[in-house]
């Protein structure tokens, strides 16, 4: 019996080892991990040079790890022991209700400084700024979130920026006591961004007279698993649906990366609906600049100065000026100031969620 | 763990006994190279040196001074590489603060893994031999074999030579004892995966956070937690995977944080490093055989060392102090009091100082370490903010089973359960579990710092 009961042992641990070799070995690899949005390591490459240095042995241990068999699984099974275990959020994300997978709290690290920077670019242009920061879903959806919860510094943070925006003669858009009232869906669960919905709700706060819901055919598209989804692993949450708002006549796009330059007749990039990662169907996702014109609206050429939550506001806002100039700070490696002047832009209106305003450095890059 | 592992156990026991020292060597050495290639060429001197020398002693036996000599070079080359590249900088760090030397560059050496342990390993084989309590070892091989296994070269314990010299010869693997390793090992990694990592990560939060007088003590109790799990599991592991392999290594802890005193603390914390000093420094010294001062100067000695050895940095050697008069208290001053107070009160003391011992132990920066403490003794941050009191909410559960697992508790339990066929069912289901749950977390947390790398 007890000599039976070592043979288990040793044959379990045996097995288990040489099995995760095994599979290791023969499974095929894939190139990309779709939830972590990148590429994954690539095998390592053997040579005298190579395992004197380290990079060798540093490659294989990273090939290894990207690689191991079943890691997706093994990821999602870390992340319900971590849930079962009480400690909901401690990857980044809190399981809600209703589904909802919500950030935690951000760190307000970079946000003092950006805010001076886009006050002293507001100092020195003729044109009209507006600023409107997103808030984070787990400041608004208050009720969603797990009992335990960190505190969520989103309201002191945009209350200080708005008064001292204000001083700069900025004009602040506060989005934070509609999104509290709806009652329909304004953040995505599965993702950090705003709904369709969200981003009208907060696009009837920027112009005098907004279009009604009833004026766009809307169109609703299931299957989408969003950022939050990817951070947290659980995956056994349910997918979100992503809402079109079209609108009978489009407008003429034009997106710019450095020197590489793309002509669309189309706001909505249908193509990336098909895709495991959805939001891109806004304007193809993130890019430097984009232009967006519209020859239904005679005059009217503003800016916007923003992250990716401006990408499903956009087609709103289009209707009601003939050019609309993106530009994206993290890709843009122009000076806005510079462009400004050539332009003579109406309007620069700044949209962006909290947490790049909170965490990111790009936006002193104004001028 | 997944390439290494069964590719060494496979051709180890493949192979025929007579290469299986030799093959292990090998595996050794690339296990060892892995990380950082050039190092292998210290420990190759290392291992060499002490061969050498070791013969040489045994040579000359009954020539008293000679061997002396012989034990002077062996000891000045293996501390001469200890001192070189784990303290040249600390000093050199030291001597640039005066300003004659103060244009001295700054020595910035990377510090070979492990090279604290393996020292300590062939310093005892060297004196064992000089003492005649063990033989030289006439194969380089079994002799590199020992001072490089890799199993606990990276965090101990500190085997000394005479109590692995006869398995180094002759062992016999058995079924037995490699179930056993299975079961130790899964013990250590799951006490390393699963407690010590996510304590650290308590640790860290809470670190980086506003977190109030009770919120830093949860705090430091954290990283109490963490070390000890870190620590035992990593000498689990070896043990484990030391006994699959046919070696049996001595205990490295015995439930440290049940302790009554401070005294008791260091019987069963790091036995084989305590051991260590005691054979090979407090003794020879005179040890407690002489007068009080003297006997005191040896504590002073052994202790300002052990500090010393876990790292080249001031903050260590404080530490090693602060255990030196503590230990110097309880042993002539209040230890009698201390037997007649409840139990109860005795654990609260022994656990308080352990933990204010951590505390010097983590901060090397003395100015962010009484910060530290002024939080811990203070209502200058409130009793605990709003974040961090969920921080600690959250992992209220993984802090119930670690407070279990600190004592002897589910041992005993175990032991007491007498229907051994549904033991060895859910021993087999646990082993299973903890497996696939560490693997689980080593695949998702890529990031995973040692603790003790400095060592």
């Amino acid at each position: 019996m007890n000599k039976a009961r070592d043979i288990v042992l040793a044959i379990i641990f045996t097995a288990f080892i040489f099995s995760m070799l095994l599979m290791f070995v023969l499974l095929p690899k894939s190139e990309v991990s779709y939830n972590e949005k990148r590429n994954l390591q690539k095998p390592p490459v053997l040579s005298i040079s190579s395992i004197f240095d380290g990079s060798f042995e540093g490659d294989t241990d990273k090939y290894l790890t990207d690689h191991f068999p079943f890691r997706d699984t093994f990821v999602a099974i870390s992340s319900y022991f971590d849930l079962y275990t009480g400690r909901n959020g401690v990857n980044g994300v809190y399981k809600g209700k209703d589904g909802y997978l919500i950030n935690t709290p951000v760190s307000d690290k970079y946000f003092t400084a950006n805010i001076m920077a886009i006050e002293d670019f507001a100092k020195q242009t003729r044109a009209d700024t507006v600023l409107m920061i997103v808030p984070t879903a787990g400041s608004i959806l208050e009720d969603k979130l797990p009992k335990n919860h960190m505190e969520y510094p989103d309201n002191s943070l945009i209350d200080k920026a708005y008064s001292e925006a204000e001083e700069y003669g900025i004009k602040t858009v506060d989005i934070r006591d509609k999104f509290k009232g709806e009652t329909e869906q304004v953040y995505y669960k599965t993702d950090h961004h705003w709904t369709s919905y969200g981003a009208y709700t907060a696009y009837k706060e920027l112009v005098q007279n907004p279009y009604q819901i009833s004026d766009f055919d809307v169109k609703s598209y299931g299957g989408f698993y969003g950022t939050t989804y990817s951070k947290s692993a659980l995956w056994h949450e349910k997918s979100d649906n992503i809402e079109i708002f079209d609108y009978p006549k489009s407008a003429d796009v034009k997106i710019c990366d450095g020197t590489d330059e793309k002509n669309c007749s189309d706001i909505f990039f249908f193509e990336h609906l098909k895709s495991l990662d959805k939001y891109p169907v806004f304007l193809d996702g993130n890019h430097a600049y984009t232009r967006i014109v519209n020859n239904d609206v005679e005059n009217g050429k503003i800016l916007i100065v923003k992250d990716s939550y401006a990408n499903s506001l956009a087609p709103f806002l289009i209707r009601h000026y003939n050019t609309l100039d993106m530009v994206d700070l993290r890709y843009y490696t122009d000076i806005v100031s510079e462009l400004d002047k050539k332009e003579n832009y109406d309007k620069i209106i700044f949209i962006y969620g909290l947490s790049t305003m909170a965490e990111t450095t790009d936006i002193n890059m104004l001028y | 763990m997944f390439l290494y592992l069964p590719i060494v156990m496979g051709i180890y026991y493949i192979i025929p006994k007579r290469y299986r020292n030799a093959f292990l060597l090998i595996a050794n050495l690339v296990f060892y190279g892995w990380g950082e290639p050039v190092f292998v060429i210290i420990m190759a001197i290392s291992v060499l040196s002490n061969y050498i020398f070791g013969l040489l002693i045994e040579k000359y036996r009954g020539n008293k001074s000679r061997m002396r000599v012989f034990v002077i070079f062996s000891l000045i080359i293996s501390f001469g590489l200890l001192a070189v590249f784990k303290y040249a900088g600390f000093f050199s760090d030291i001597l640039r603060g005066i300003p004659i030397f103060s244009a001295m560059p700054k020595i910035d050496i990377a510090l070979p893994i492990g090279i604290s342990f393996y020292t300590f390993q062939a310093v005892s084989y060297i004196i064992d031999i000089y003492r005649g309590e063990a033989k030289a070892q006439k194969s380089i091989i079994k002799f590199g074999t020992y001072i490089s296994f890799f199993p606990q070269l990276i965090a101990g314990p500190i085997v000394r030579y005479v109590d692995i010299a006869d398995m180094l010869d002759n062992r016999r693997e058995n079924i037995h004892q490699f179930a056993d390793g299975v079961r130790l090992f899964t013990i250590g990694l799951s006490k390393k995966v699963l407690i010590a990592n996510n304590m650290g990560m308590l640790w860290d939060s809470v670190r980086g956070m506003e977190s109030g007088l009770l919120g830093s003590w949860i705090g430091m109790i954290a990283y109490t937690f963490q070390i000890y799990f870190d620590f035992s599991g990593y000498s689990d592991m070896a043990c484990g995977l030391g006994k699959m392999f046919g070696f049996e290594f001595m205990k490295n802890f015995n439930y440290p944080y049940i302790s009554k005193s401070i005294t008791e603390f260091w019987r069963r914390w790091h036995i084989s490093l305590s051991t260590w000093f005691r054979d090979y420094v407090y003794i020879p010294l005179g040890g407690n055989r002489c007068k009080l001062p003297c006997v005191i100067f040896n504590m002073f000695v052994v202790w300002v060392f052990t500090g010393f050895w876990h790292g080249a940095s001031l903050n260590f050697i404080v530490w090693g102090i602060y255990y030196f008069v503590l230990l110097v208290l309880e042993k002539y001053v209040f230890g009698r009091y201390l037997e007649k107070l409840p139990s109860a009160i005795q654990h609260i003391y022994a656990l308080l100082f352990i933990i204010l011992g951590w505390t010097i132990f983590y901060f090397e920066d003395m100015g962010q370490m009484l910060d530290y403490v002024s939080l811990m003794f203070t209502l200058d941050g409130g009793i605990i903010t709003k974040n961090c009191a969920s921080i600690i909410l959250s992992y209220l559960p993984m802090i119930a089973v670690t407070v279990i697992g600190c004592t002897p508790l589910a041992k005993n339990m175990w032991d007491r359960v007498s229907n051994k066929r549904l033991l060895a069912t859910v021993q087999a289901v646990l082993v299973v579990l903890g497996l696939v749950l560490c693997t689980a977390q080593l695949v998702t947390q890529s990031y995973n710092p040692f603790l003790y790398f400095r060592f």
